[in-house]
């Protein structure tokens, strides 16, 4: 049991993080740490683009293991891209719906976007 | 269709190519007609042209490569109107012809690409997308995560060729028409359709879906989701052009899509595409200026 740094940018070995196969990669880490019984600080420094497709396996696909209360406590994430954490939040609420805990898919999406006249 | 001397199969273009389903209809129907044969003379003349839309330049390059060498047919075109070779020449389409260059003086063109369907050209993709969009001035006022947002969603449609149509190849291209204050931009792969996709994932209860793509573009559904929740898919883009007015088509086998103006409509086409297309198109008479609702934290 201890506090391990896992960081993003150096398991996938890029500063872009768009890929299932790259999402993978994390996802595995974590799980083999948490199984360890290990804390992930999941760290996204030097991370420059993130998309969903990586997103859904290296987190949302947690959300079939593990309810939401493990994944609170054996996961910290960290250095979170500027305006990148509304992506993580439609993530984790589509998983938690995808696996049957809460929220519907539809709730994510909407009022993302405010407009105001110029 | 006429039956010529010199070729096998004559095609007169009586109307022009606007960026509209009529347009992906006929073109499905080249489409067919050079996947049903082979080793032949093909003649596509375009006398009666004025305007294509050059944006649907990526649907033909998508047909005209992928049938070409498969079926090794030889296709001419005839008649292209000086306007019309113009853009070609100016967008990169004209690597076919062996034209040469002109220089596009008022940057209206959005370059003719054709990037391998892999992941190693995301990041390559990315740069592509925001230098010939949204390094554009005349694009609506947006936050830069508002732009973020959007690219993601570009992205997702570029890796989902790889995850979920196998083709081999992205076809894309774009314009910017001043006078009618929009941004227009395509993306093909030649590949699975989505309805072939979500039949081989549904099964039976498939059956029950009159339109595939009605069924992929809600939030949370995929074909990949047994081994991982779904994607956003074309969520964030559809939501933002609702908001600017734009429109939005997708064609996948004979199944369509359109947003225009935020009205919706699913449909069914008289020829098949074998892939799909997804075209774009940004409303640049828009005065409001678009800020996301973002979230501060994680929510896990």
């Amino acid at each position: 049991m201890g506090i391990v740094r896992v960081n993003v940018s150096e398991v996938i070995n890029s500063p872009s993080a768009l890929t299932r196969e790259q999402g993978e990669k994390v996802y595995n880490c974590i799980v083999n740490n948490i199984k360890l019984e290990n804390s992930v600080i999941l760290d996204f420094n030097q991370i420059e683009s993130i998309i969903t497709p990586f997103l859904n396996v290296a987190i949302g696909k947690l959300y079939g293991d593990y309810p939401s209360d493990t994944i609170k406590k054996y996961l910290e994430i960290i250095n979170i891209p500027n305006g990148k954490a509304a992506s993580f939040n439609i993530v984790i609420r589509n998983a938690k719906s995808y696996y049957g805990n809460t929220i519907g898919y539809e709730n994510a999406i909407n009022n993302t976007f405010e407009n105001e006249k110029g | 269709m006429e039956i010529d001397e010199e070729y096998d199969y004559v095609i007169v273009y009586s109307k022009n190519w606007e960026n509209n389903i009529t347009t992906y209809n006929l073109l499905n129907e080249l489409f067919g007609k050079l996947l049903n044969n082979s080793k032949k003379k093909f003649l596509l003349n375009f006398s009666e042209v004025t305007f294509i839309s050059a944006n649907i330049l990526a649907i033909l390059g998508a047909i005209l490569e992928y049938t070409l060498i498969k079926k090794r047919h030889k296709v001419a075109f005839a008649n292209i109107r000086p306007n019309v070779k113009k853009i070609m020449q100016k967008n990169g389409f004209h690597k076919y012809f062996k034209w040469e260059v002109v220089e596009d003086t008022y940057h209206t063109t959005i370059e003719y690409r054709v990037f391998k369907a892999n992941t190693n050209k995301l990041v390559e993709f990315e740069k592509y997308i925001l230098l010939n969009i949204f390094n554009r001035d005349e694009l609506p006022i947006m936050s830069s995560s508002v732009q973020d947002r959007i690219v993601d969603n570009f992205l997702e449609i570029f890796n989902n060729v790889i995850d979920h149509a196998e083709s081999k190849y992205v076809y894309v291209c774009g314009q910017y028409f001043y006078s009618k204050k929009k941004l227009v931009f395509t993306i093909v792969d030649i590949g699975k359709t989505i309805e072939e996709n979500v039949n081989e994932y549904l099964g039976d209860e498939s059956k029950k879906i009159s339109n595939t793509i009605e069924w992929a573009i809600k939030l949370g559904n995929s074909t990949k989701a047994q081994s991982a929740p779904g994607g956003l898919g074309f969520g964030m883009i559809l939501d933002f052009l609702r908001k600017n007015k734009g429109s939005f088509i997708i064609v996948s086998g004979n199944e369509s899509y359109e947003l225009n103006n935020s009205k919706e409509r699913f449909g069914k086409l008289d020829n098949i595409f074998y892939g799909t297309i997804v075209t774009i198109s940004f409303n640049l008479d828009d005065d409001f200026s678009y800020i996301l609702i973002d979230d501060d934290i994680i929510e896990l």
